[in-house]
């Protein structure tokens, strides 16, 4: 199974809409989430709260922000082995020694889950942005779509 | 099963500013320090258990924090800044006695910066889930002190705080939920707090430390890497120990109070003598 395939879209829709916590924040957003899984693309629709349409390519219009990663990035979300924040988070948090922080870019360095795009609307919807990369990735590894 | 000390709070002036703590039980002072954002509810837990322990904990608010005024109505951005307050504190609070000393995250730091420069004023000192530099681990986040220079800061904090916590605390919604009630300092106050993580190197400052030092870090901590406690013990030399607890997290004194009580027990009572010679 692929993400853009519509099984997996409409098992990701129901996760999300079975979260209660995400209607709440979303609540005020009218928006699209562009997601990238490795070389994949899902764009989301989201307008008060609700999931409301996906498209396997970017509409003309474009999207109001982007959160891209790798598969394994949205493996290690999706298993529970990382969490969101930590994903999110620029940083040299899993290098052994200074000299390979200091390459890596120190406190710089680019985070595994990339949010990209109008920043102060993704600002405010970052809970709600956790509350769908978690159901996303849950149902990446659910569904098993390969790496 | 004698009944738990009760926890009493606390006024008391730190050079003109009005602080709050938390004090609990008699005996040798134990100054506790909070984490980023948050204020002494993180110890309410360790400090009855510190108090059957023979100790007097004290878990102050860092100024800026809960119902500590900030000094000069600004957030203190390094962690200089909180570990001279806490030295002063400790001075003030303690009268004269030596206090051993615990703090987590950038309580963890304040505490590497007093092993750094206020060493002989201690008992011993116990920074869990800090680093002696945390400059590695995170950007510098000046830019997004302000409410309106960024909308994520305070959620990301907050659950920057969540979820860093141990995986079997991390199942438990109940827990989950307390500890994001006590990180509701979180926006300029916790902001400053991680201005001062992320600038902050003591670590040519480690060499001449007169008192033992116990590097506390839980297993499930992303935020604070193994190697890095490891280099900073290395760096303290012979007067270091440091204990990796499995199944925690960021939290230690909220997640394990018990097992932490213990430990400091056993770590203090251990080097009692090093720390009067």
């Amino acid at each position: 199974m692929q993400i853009q395939d519509q099984e997996f879209r409409d098992r990701f829709l129901e996760a999300l809409a079975a979260d209660p916590e995400f209607e709440a924040e979303a609540r005020w957003f009218d928006g699209s989430i562009l997601l990238g899984y490795g070389d994949q693309i899902l764009w989301v629709k989201v307008y008060r709260g609700k999931a409301i349409d996906t498209l396997e390519f970017v509409p003309v219009f474009g999207y109001t922000f982007k959160l891209s990663g790798s598969e394994h990035a949205w493996e290690m979300l999706g298993s529970g082995e990382r969490t969101f924040t930590d994903l999110v988070s620029s940083g040299s948090r899993y290098l052994e020694t200074m000299e390979e922080i200091e390459a890596a870019g120190g406190g710089y360095r680019p985070p595994e889950l990339a949010i990209e795009g109008n920043g102060v609307e993704a600002g405010r919807m970052h809970i709600a942005t956790m509350h769908l990369a978690r159901a996303f990735a849950r149902t990446v590894v659910a569904s098993g779509v390969p790496a | 099963m004698s009944a738990a000390a009760e926890i009493v709070g606390r006024y008391v002036e730190v050079d003109g500013n009005r602080t709050f703590y938390d004090e609990c039980g008699e005996g040798t002072p134990v100054v506790c320090v909070h984490t980023a954002g948050a204020d002494s509810r993180e110890y309410q837990y360790l400090l009855p258990l510190l108090a059957e322990r023979g100790y007097r904990g004290l878990a102050l608010d860092l100024p800026g924090h809960s119902r500590s005024y900030p000094v000069d109505w600004e957030p203190h951005r390094t962690i200089n800044q909180h570990a001279e307050y806490v030295h002063r504190f400790a001075q003030i609070v303690c009268g004269g006695e030596k206090p051993v000393m615990i703090g987590c995250s950038i309580g963890g730091c304040t505490a590497f910066d007093l092993v750094a420069n206020h060493s002989e004023d201690f008992l011993a000192i116990v920074p869990m889930e800090g680093l002696a530099a945390g400059t590695p681990i995170l950007p510098f986040p000046g830019e997004l002190e302000r409410p309106a220079w960024s909308t994520a800061w305070k959620p990301f904090l907050e659950f920057a705080a969540v979820e860093s916590l141990g995986k079997p605390t991390l199942a438990d919604d109940a827990k989950v939920k307390e500890l994001w009630w006590q990180h509701q300092n979180a926006q300029q106050a916790g902001n400053g707090d991680i201005q001062g993580w992320a600038t902050h190197d003591v670590t040519d400052k480690l060499g001449d430390v007169r008192c033992p030092v116990l590097i506390v870090k839980g297993a499930d901590d992303f935020w604070v890497p193994e190697s890095l406690i490891r280099y900073a013990a290395e760096l303290i030399g012979e007067r270091a120990e440091v204990a990796v607890l499995p199944d925690i997290g960021h939290y230690p004194m909220f997640e394990d109070p018990e097992g932490l009580a213990e430990l400091v027990d056993s770590f203090v009572k251990a080097n009692a003598e090093v720390a009067h010679a």
